[in-house]
């Protein structure tokens, strides 16, 4: 197996641990678990909203659009951080998802263009991190460059203010401008990370290294390193195993079977027997669970968790009935326009040339009729063209039906030449004598009277005039 | 002495008899290696180029083709693909975002080693006016072409014109490939007497613009022309001018060729689950309109039209809307044939 696939995605899932393994250590201390997918959706939202002004979604206005709402959003969970409340932060945190949600399916249910509504879903909600290019992990690391530096200058108060927000009170700082700043950069961070990631995959980078690293450490420090160790580990493996699989929810799960293999581990050096015995027992059951997941990787590709609940298509009340070729404008009789039309490339537009031909006959789209006969490889409207030649007058087109119907494989056109021949042309009694025109003689014919024919107009056919 | 002698002999014979083999055996060369964005695309591939061709389809039967599961393997096709085919027509949005992760430049858009299925195909439901007062139309029409047995032939023929453009010294391969199934299909299609009378190339263009059941009232040794349709066409005679009702849009152009009168759809808007008004409305509409059957794509959440079949008695039928959907479809040719057959079967219940 080659691995040069794995580069860019793990790369990215790289940038995505360095960003959110600090990021949810506030997270996990303000206990704020499920804010990322409330911003998600949020930003999704936004986009959606966008729609609704004509924005194309994946344009840079339809990210400000999403970014946007997100600084609303920011502003609502740093507003709704109440000290010693009956109704903790999840709450607020749980109804802005859902009632974002709702109105993103509301605001664009009064939209035609479904389309661009998928895109938003594909773009804000489901990304896979297999799909991840290079000008994508270069966009976002700058985006990550940015919040992280200004997280590495305020690094101090950050801290504080997610940890001991009493303290901070009483130090005199102003809890919702902290707040306010550190919801901005996660929405900005958040909008990125979701776009190249996916949901459940942000979700995970971001709660399991800090929960792991709360699992081993105090310091805030040695959390943040044992969080990057996990998450470059979930990765790696995830991605190696995932090669026939769906890469996010695999690395997933493995960020899950790692973090349970951790809790039994500290359980075993608790010290405690019963707990030792969990603990052990536990490890065997997560192994086991992890070298089936190994051999599953051998079997065909399991179906996606990314790919629920889809479905969709196409929007459009349009016309229906009659196919809608670019088809030959009412009026535009030109010649040149006309020349081009009978020699396209497109049998349906030739067709309908021949049809306008016959409401409007022009003489002197005689020369471009014969070079479209040439190159018809349509035996129906090889007749059209003769019939429409021979209406116009044209001695030549009776020689063109001749040959045709000499020529003509499909037994059906060959009769249709015949009736068209016995339509246009006065034929001498010998040869229309017999149910079937004989080619050859008919042939003959025409070589030796072709020349004399001329049009009988009290007939409306050619003749000759000897007859 | 003489046994000696035989004996080289027959040596000599076998060892030039190998040689000849050898050179009868052309040094194989690697087979181009396609992609395609979805089932029915990679069949028409395999159609058209037999075992020259290697192909892998990124979306599978069952799913949706709005969707696809990414794999790193299928990634990997996809950066070592000589030729992509996707429909085009917006269908398969994630098909921008495949390669552009894979940066295979051989097969990006524009690219010789690009097809667009759709291309120069006539397409349904273009919207009116391209001012988008009325909202955000899809411009380019009904993306869902391979449902019908005509435009099945289109697209193979732009798959071939692409495998030629990368692999100009295996053109006729491939141009006798196309020929071979574009056979098939139009026997398929029209029977064996049409396409002797009227050859392939007619009819399919008399389809294509909408004339061909005025054309087949035209005599031909005394009877009219439609007495000897077989095929499909002769097949799903009993569906012209039936009711039917949809899931989703994108029957179009199965019913246009099939003559279904198409009366609703059970997704209001497209994509969105149906409200309640419009559930009451399409349980009227049903009972006013006497509608037996209502097609579904294998894929499509099935509560709503199960909930429709036990207050009003409408027939579902799960309709394979891809290669592969269903076993009954396992190429392009036997899904046409599956969709006809469990409609007529839904009729027959209904």
């Amino acid at each position: 197996m080659e691995l040069g696939w794995l580069l860019l995605p793990l790369l990215a899932c790289l940038i995505l641990t360095g960003m959110h393994a600090w990021l949810g250590i506030h997270i996990l201390s303000r206990g704020v678990i499920f804010v990322d997918l409330a911003l998600a959706q949020i930003a999704a939202l936004g986009a959606m909203t966008g729609i609704l002004f004509g924005i194309e979604p994946g344009t840079t206005l339809s990210y400000v659009f999403a970014l946007g709402f997100t600084l609303v959003g920011a502003l609502v969970f740093s507003l709704t951080r109440f000290e010693k409340s009956k109704i903790p932060q999840e709450a607020i945190i749980g109804i802005v998802y859902a009632v974002a949600g709702a109105l993103g399916i509301v605001v664009t249910a009064g939209t035609p263009d479904i389309h661009a509504v998928e895109k938003v879903r594909h773009i804000l909600m489901g990304r896979s991190i297999v799909w991840v290019s290079g000008a994508v992990v270069l966009k976002t690391s700058l985006v990550y460059g940015g919040v992280a530096l200004v997280h590495y200058l305020f690094r101090k108060p950050f801290l504080l203010v997610s940890t001991r927000p009493e303290e901070a009170r009483e130090r005199g700082m102003n809890l919702r401008f902290w707040d306010f700043l550190f919801y901005t950069t996660f929405g900005v961070v958040i909008t990125s990370s979701v776009q190249i990631a996916g949901v459940l995959l942000v979700f995970c980078f971001l709660i399991v290294p800090a929960v792991f690293g709360a699992m081993w450490a105090e310091k805030i420090s040695t959390r943040l390193f044992l969080g990057w160790g996990l998450g470059t580990l979930a990765s790696m493996i995830g991605l190696l195993l995932s090669y026939e699989l769906p890469s996010g929810p695999v690395i997933v799960v493995v960020f899950g079977g790692l973090l349970l293999s951790s809790g039994m581990v500290k359980l075993l050096l608790s010290g405690r027997r019963k707990a030792q015995i969990t603990g052990g027992a536990g490890l065997i059951v997560g192994l086991s669970l992890l070298v089936l997941l190994f051999a599953s990787r051998f079997h065909a590709a399991a179906e996606s968790e990314e790919n629920t609940g889809s479905r969709t298509g196409t929007a459009g009340e349009g016309v229906q009935g009659t196919p809608s070729h670019k088809a030959v404008p009412h009026e535009d009789l030109s010649l040149r326009h006309m020349e081009r039309e009978l020699l396209s490339s497109d049998s349906s537009r030739r067709e309908k040339a021949l049809e306008v031909l016959r409401a409007h006959p022009n003489p002197k789209l005689l020369p471009a009729l014969h070079k479209a006969l040439q190159r018809e490889d349509d035996p129906d409207l090889r007749i059209h063209i003769a019939e429409e030649g021979m209406r116009m007058r044209d001695r030549a087109f009776v020689g063109e039906v001749v040959q045709l119907i000499g020529k003509t494989e499909m037994p059906f056109f060959r009769e249709e030449a015949i009736h068209l021949l016995k339509r246009f042309v006065e034929l001498p009694p010998e040869l229309t004598r017999a149910e079937d025109l004989d080619a050859s003689r008919l042939a003959s014919w025409w070589k030796k009277a072709g020349k004399q024919l001329v049009w009988d107009p009290k007939k409306h056919r050619f003749a000759s005039p000897g007859n | 002495m003489k046994d000696k002698a035989r004996v080289s002999l027959l040596l000599a014979w076998a060892v030039l008899g190998l040689v000849g083999l050898g050179m009868g055996q052309q040094v194989p060369r690697p087979k181009l290696r396609v992609v395609a964005t979805l089932p029915v695309l990679a069949d028409l591939a395999r159609q058209v180029g037999g075992d020259h061709v290697q192909v892998v389809s990124l979306g599978k039967g069952q799913e949706d083709p709005h969707y696809v599961t990414p794999t790193p393997s299928l990634m990997q096709a996809v950066r070592r693909a000589d030729l992509f085919i996707e429909v085009g027509m917006s269908l398969e949005m994630w098909a921008v975002n495949v390669l552009d992760g894979a940066g295979n430049k051989r097969v990006r858009r524009e690219s010789k080693g690009h097809v667009y299925a759709s291309e120069g195909i006539p397409v349904l439901e273009v919207p009116v006016s391209m001012t988008r007062a009325k909202g955000d139309l899809h411009p380019n029409g009904n993306p869902h072409l391979w449902v019908d047995p005509v435009r099945l032939g289109l697209m193979a023929r732009n798959i071939e014109k692409g495998m030629e453009r990368v692999r100009p010294s295996e053109a006729r391969w491939f141009q006798e490939g196309y020929v071979a199934f574009q056979k098939r299909l139009d026997l398929a299609i029209y029977g064996p007497e049409l396409v002797k009378l009227l050859g392939g190339k007619v009819l399919n263009r008399l389809a294509l613009s909408g004339k061909l059941q005025s054309f087949l009232k035209r005599k031909y040794k005394g009877k009219p022309l439609s007495a000897r349709l077989g095929g499909f066409l002769k097949l799903a005679a009993p569906l012209r001018g039936r009711k039917i009702l949809f899931y989703h849009q994108n029957w179009i152009y199965f019913s246009t060729r099939f003559g279904l009168e198409v009366r609703g759809f059970v997704e209001d808007k497209p994509g969105i689950t149906p409200s309640a008004s419009h559930k009451l409305k399409l349980m009227e509409q049903i009972k006013a309109e006497k509608i037996k059957v209502l097609g579904t794509a294998t894929w499509n959440d099935d509560s709503v039209p199960n909930a429709l079949a036990r207050e009003t008695g409408i027939q579902v039928v799960p309709l394979p809307a891809m290669v592969g959907a269903t076993k009954d479809a396992p190429d392009s040719i036997s899904m046409i044939r599956a969709l006809i057959t469990r409609l007529l079967n839904g009729y027959s219940k209904g």
